[in-house]
């Protein structure tokens, strides 16, 4: 499990990056979540404004794995 | 529903707005609740600690001794704000201070405008401010062409409007422009909390909790309940559990989309939301917040004139050092697209704020390195409506109001419009309280 970006919620205010325990989070215009960091600890979540962020499955990861 | 709580007045949100309004209404013996869904308080006047920077979440600069010190002032909240000094322009390359007389007479022959050009504008401005208001369908951009045809007095005036009300020159109109001037002086004073922008926000919350109030943090408000569209209260969660808060009055701090939308069951007028829809423009900006070992210019504040996106850059820590590690210095650059209603591409905004920095200041990508870059647009804008296209404070549904920066006054912007809300709205309470329990 990791968190996901909900890209159409995300309007870029990069609120979320400082919060992350793991420096997970880098944003430029939308955050984007490094999976190989992220613990999913969901520290980050209450900090976004417009409910981007979101528990997930990985969606890089091809199935199966 | 797991509990239930009650209170004279739910607050929904601990920006500015609503805790100007808590603070009031907490003094005036209102039992009052804050709730509020982040971790921290002010929502685009708080503080980000980050690599030991105080990095902001909105809110820079403060007015000084205008309406935000008056309403800290009159609830016995400590105003801790240390003043900038005036503020500075960068036009050709040159730094320009502005004089707190005949600043505007200055920047223009800074700019290398003749005296018979200067005149000229300086009386249409003297006309506009002192005898007759232009009319409200023009925008500035056009009525200064009236008068001079220099491209760098157009960008001084554009620097301003675009650093402090979040349009454009040929988007704002010359009555908003004019209206701006005559209400905040155009912002000539302001300067910067010591404790970070998040210390006004606690310094308004205390006066809440001193007065027997509530702050909730962590606590979304999920619906804003009425009946026979009279408000009710709402429904809130807190840790984990879903909670009913009774409220015969709730002000609303989400901005009005978002709050027509948690009371959607309770608005049947649809001419509102249509107007909402209509009116509603969210002002986009742009704030790249960058570290740095030197000071980029040796002053707190630069207006930038003559950039594609760039039109203001601060340096707090040159006024308050407990904004950086020790011997470091903050740069906050501001920006905003040339057109505010052009589709808005976050990370194309980044990139001409840079280039705009690059080609303003020698050197720059050695001496700053970036810490955070945030664009603020749609839902969490910089503010919720453009200059002089704000929504009533007053919503369809009785004892339902929204303060914040989609309802400011006319002529107001920022922090001191958005405080200037919470204090109409809670006034408007306690007069109206007044009658019904016929307290003097
Ligand atoms: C980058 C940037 C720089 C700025 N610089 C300046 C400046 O230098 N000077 C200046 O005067 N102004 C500045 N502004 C404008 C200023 O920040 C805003 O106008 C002001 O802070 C907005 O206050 P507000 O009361 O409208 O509410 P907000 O600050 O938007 O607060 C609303 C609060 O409500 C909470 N909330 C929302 N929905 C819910 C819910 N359902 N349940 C519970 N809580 C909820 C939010 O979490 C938030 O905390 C800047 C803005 C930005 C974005
Ligand atoms: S869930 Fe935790 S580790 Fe993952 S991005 Fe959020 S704060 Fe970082
Ligand atoms: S806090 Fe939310 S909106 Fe802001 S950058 Fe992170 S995910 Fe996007």
């Amino acid at each position: 499990m990791m968190v996901v970006v909900n890209p159409l919620k995300c309007t870029g205010c990069a609120f979320c990056v400082p919060v992350c325990p793991n420096r997970a989070i880098s944003s430029l215009g939308l955050a984007e979540i490094d999976k190989d960091r992220c613990v999913a600890c969901l520290e980050c979540l209450d900090f976004c404004p417009v409910t981007a962020l979101g528990r997930g499955k990985n969606r890089k990861e091809p199935h199966g794995s | 529903m797991d509990h239930r709580a009650h209170c004279d007045v739910l607050i929904l949100g601990s920006g500015m707005g609503g805790l100007a309004a808590a603070a009031l209404l907490a003094r005036d013996g209102f039992r009052v609740i804050v709730a509020e869904k982040m971790p921290r308080l002010g929502g685009r006047c708080s503080t980000m600690d980050y690599n030991g920077f105080k990095c902001i979440t909105g809110v820079v600069g403060v007015e000084t001794r205008g309406v935000v010190q008056g309403l800290f002032d009159r609830v016995g909240a400590g105003f801790d704000v240390k003043e900038a000094g005036p503020p500075h322009y960068l036009i050709n390359g040159q730094i320009c201070q502005v004089p707190s007389r005949g600043g505007m007479k200055h920047l223009m022959m800074a700019a290398g405008a003749g005296a018979m050009e200067v005149e000229t504008v300086m009386n249409a401005i003297t006309g506009a401010l002192q005898w007759r208001a232009p009319s409200s369908d023009v925008p500035l951009g056009d009525w200064l062409r009236q008068y001079t045809s220099n491209p760098r007095i157009m960008e001084i005036f554009q620097a301003l409007v675009s650093a402090v009300l979040f349009v454009n020159v040929n988007e704002l109109s010359v009555h908003t422009y004019f209206e701006f001037l005559k209400k905040l002086k155009g912002i000539q004073r302001f300067g910067y909390a010591p404790g970070g922008s998040i210390s006004l926000a606690r310094s308004l919350a205390k006066v809440v909790v001193d007065h027997g109030g509530e702050i909730w943090t962590r606590c979304r408000v999920n619906a804003i309940k009425s009946r026979n569209n009279i408000v009710r209260g709402a429904t809130v969660s807190r840790r984990g559990k879903n909670l009913s808060i009774k409220a015969p009055v709730v002000i609303s701090n989400a901005g009005p989309k978002e709050t027509a939308r948690l009371a959607e069951t309770g608005i049947r007028d649809q001419y509102y939301l249509r107007e909402l829809e209509q009116r509603m423009t969210p002002a986009r900006i742009t704030a790249l917040q960058f570290s740095m070992d030197e000071p980029l210019f040796e002053s707190n504040h630069l207006l930038v004139t003559g950039t594609q996106s760039l039109n203001s850059v601060y340096q707090p820590t040159m006024v308050c050092p407990e904004w950086a590690p020790d011997g470091a210095h903050l740069l906050v650059a501001g920006s905003a697209p040339r057109n505010s209603l052009e589709p808005f591409d976050g990370k194309r905004e980044i990139e001409q704020c840079l280039a705009d920095l690059r080609a303003v200041f020698p050197g720059f990508e050695s001496r700053a390195r970036l810490l955070l870059a945030g664009t603020f647009q749609g839902a969490w804008p910089g503010m919720h409506s453009l200059p002089g296209r704000d929504m009533d404070r007053k919503t369809p549904v009785i004892n339902l109001y929204n303060v914040g920066d989609g309802v400011k006054p006319f002529g107001y912007t920022g922090l001191p419009g958005v405080v200037a809300t919470g204090i109409d709205v809670a006034e408007e309470v306690m007069g109206r309280n007044r009658i019904l329990t016929g307290a003097p």
